[in-house]
């Protein structure tokens, strides 16, 4: 009797974890856009390799650096037009990088806030939604300080100023990005 | 129900052996980190009719060491030397946490070696920018003895908001529970500790709106005594805290009983209460004045009742200000009056701290 229902313990133990396995981060990412939005949209995907001057005055207005020389950026289109950009980059937590993604409208306004893949053990409530809805609205030139126009979590302050500094420099990215060639130039080219 | 619960335990140890190995991404390096944290203390008390005390304390020097070999399997630890200096009776250097962590996924993760007891705000959070005296709370020493560590395995998770943990450890030695320290003289540190009487830690806490945790936690274990005479314990207990629009509340409340002792039920709870004045001078310094109120009980019933009942009673009121030029420093300072129901028996305090963490 004990038996049957270790048994049974045993393989639900073993079952459930692995129905909540993970896609590799571009794929993962990619949903998450697509579930922004409410009509099909198409997706361009690059690893845009930011420019030494733009990275460096960046990195140094918010005190953090990129994790790479390079972001993956998503051109988002709905019926040939361009309606939006994901940009996704890394920070350091406690001692393991943070994926999270942010999305923007066509005036690098942010429109909503993702983290893609949280490997610590600790600091993981910066994934819940409730929390990363505090930047949406936001743009460059918006407050990003934490206790003033982002609200802590308990548990999880190094995650909470490290991802808040992550997406004011992925906003003042955007800010940039929208005034590049590169971008407008695929306007019409999904 | 304990071997159920042990073999489970030793099945999840070997679930990982089915990770495939394609599961890490290409953000992932094998990493080593380094952090830790630290604080200067300085405490004056006075009991009411006797000479004062004056100390200036190194309390903790930590070193944080993490190793992540993959982005599932990682080495998390922390060593910790008290008091500045390791002697005979004085100080201590201990192994505050060390284990393997295997993160399955946000929702399940499994870890083995030296663990933190999931019990309140501060046992697994103690960094000294934290919280806002220069002591821990009163209450996360003699209700729940923080930092409450020891040899054991564990899960862990998350989801919606939700956390949890549940860790099977060492027991503690009952033969070293006390009416004025409750269970803290009976934590083992790890060091050749009791099997036999494992204990069983649940914590559960939710974090989905922003700014806010609210948990509880169940820690039950027959402690031994002696070769024939255990006295089993349960702590429950709950804790809230609020940090949001420049305020900070935090409560916590614990009930511990014991089955087998002259002290059959310790208690107690505090609130504290602040505020952050630094953003009215447009100052990224955080200047945050607080109050605490604390009541706690470490005999509030006892076998031989009366007296006994009231001469572990403290209430205790502090005020204080903590200031953070940076979110990783903390400057603090407090005064305050911990009375003693049993002949109202007053200590007045007043401390200086000065704490980071990285």
């Amino acid at each position: 009797m004990l038996f049957n229902t270790m048994r049974t313990k045993l393989f639900m133990l073993i079952l459930c974890p692995l129905l909540l396995w993970g896609g590799p981060i571009q794929k993962s990412a990619e949903t998450t856009i697509r579930n922004q939005f409410k009509q099909a949209i198409t997706l361009q995907f690059d690893k845009y390799q930011l420019p030494p001057d733009i990275k460096k005055d960046i990195e140094k207005e918010v005190h953090q650096s990129f994790f790479m020389d390079q972001v993956y950026l998503w051109q988002i289109f709905r019926q040939d037009s361009l309606v939006g950009y994901a940009l996704l980059d890394n920070v350091r937590g406690k001692s393991l990088p943070i994926t999270f993604m942010v999305l923007f409208n066509g005036r690098a306004e942010i429109t909503s806030s993702h983290i893609v893949k949280y490997r610590e053990s600790i600091g993981g409530a910066v994934s819940n939604p409730q929390w990363q809805k505090q930047f949406t609205g936001k743009d460059a030139s918006s407050g990003f300080s934490v206790g003033d126009h982002i609200d802590g979590i308990s548990g999880a302050t190094i995650s909470v100023h490290a991802v808040s500094k992550g997406i004011r420099k992925l906003a003042l990215l955007a800010r940039y990005l929208i005034t590049q060639p590169i971008l407008s130039a695929n306007e019409n080219q999904p | 129900m304990r071997r159920s619960f042990l073999f489970m335990l030793v099945c999840i140890m070997f679930l990982p052996l089915m990770t495939p190995v394609w599961s890490q991404d290409e953000f992932f390096t094998p990493t080593t980190t380094i952090g830790g944290y630290g604080e200067l203390h300085y405490n004056y008390s006075k009991m009411e009719s006797q000479d004062s005390e004056q100390l200036l304390d190194f309390h903790r020097f930590i070193i944080y060491y993490a190793h992540a070999w993959t982005e599932k399997w990682s080495l998390k630890s922390e060593v910790e030397l008290e008091h500045n200096l390791v002697g005979d009776g004085q100080g201590e250097l201990e192994l505050e946490q060390a284990y393997i962590d295997y993160h399955h996924s946000d929702a399940f993760g499994f870890r083995a070696g030296v663990l933190l007891t999931a019990a309140g705000l501060i046992n697994e959070f103690h960094e000294p920018p934290l919280f806002l005296s220069v002591e821990r709370p009163a209450y996360n020493k003699y209700i729940i003895p923080t930092t409450w560590f020891g040899n054991g395995a564990g899960i862990y998770g998350r989801a919606n908001g939700f956390s949890y943990r549940l860790n099977v450890m060492e027991g503690l030695d009952g033969s070293a529970f006390s009416a004025a320290t409750g269970i803290r003289g009976g934590r083992e540190k790890g060091y050749k500790a009791n099997a036999e009487a494992l204990l069983y830690n649940a914590a559960l806490d939710y974090r989905g709106l922003p700014g806010t945790r609210i948990g509880v936690s169940v820690t039950t274990n027959n402690a031994v005594v002696n070769d024939s005479v255990n006295n089993a314990i349960n702590l429950m207990e709950f804790h809230a805290q609020y940090e949001a629009h420049h305020i900070f509340a935090a409560v916590e409340f614990g009930n511990l009983t014991f089955d087998n002792g002259p002290v059959e039920t310790a208690r107690g709870f505090y609130v504290d209460l602040g505020y952050e004045i630094g953003h009215w001078f447009n100052q990224n310094t955080r200047i945050m004045p607080w109050l605490r109120y604390t009541d706690y009980n470490t005999a509030a019933v006892t076998q031989a009742g009366g007296n006994s009942q009231k001469a572990n009673h403290h209430q205790k009121w502090l005020v204080g200000i903590a200031v953070k030029p940076i979110p990783q420093v903390v400057f603090k300072v407090d005064y305050g009056v911990d009375t003693i129901e049993l002949n109202d028996q007053s200590t007045t305090l007043f401390n200086l701290g000065a704490g980071y963490m990285f």
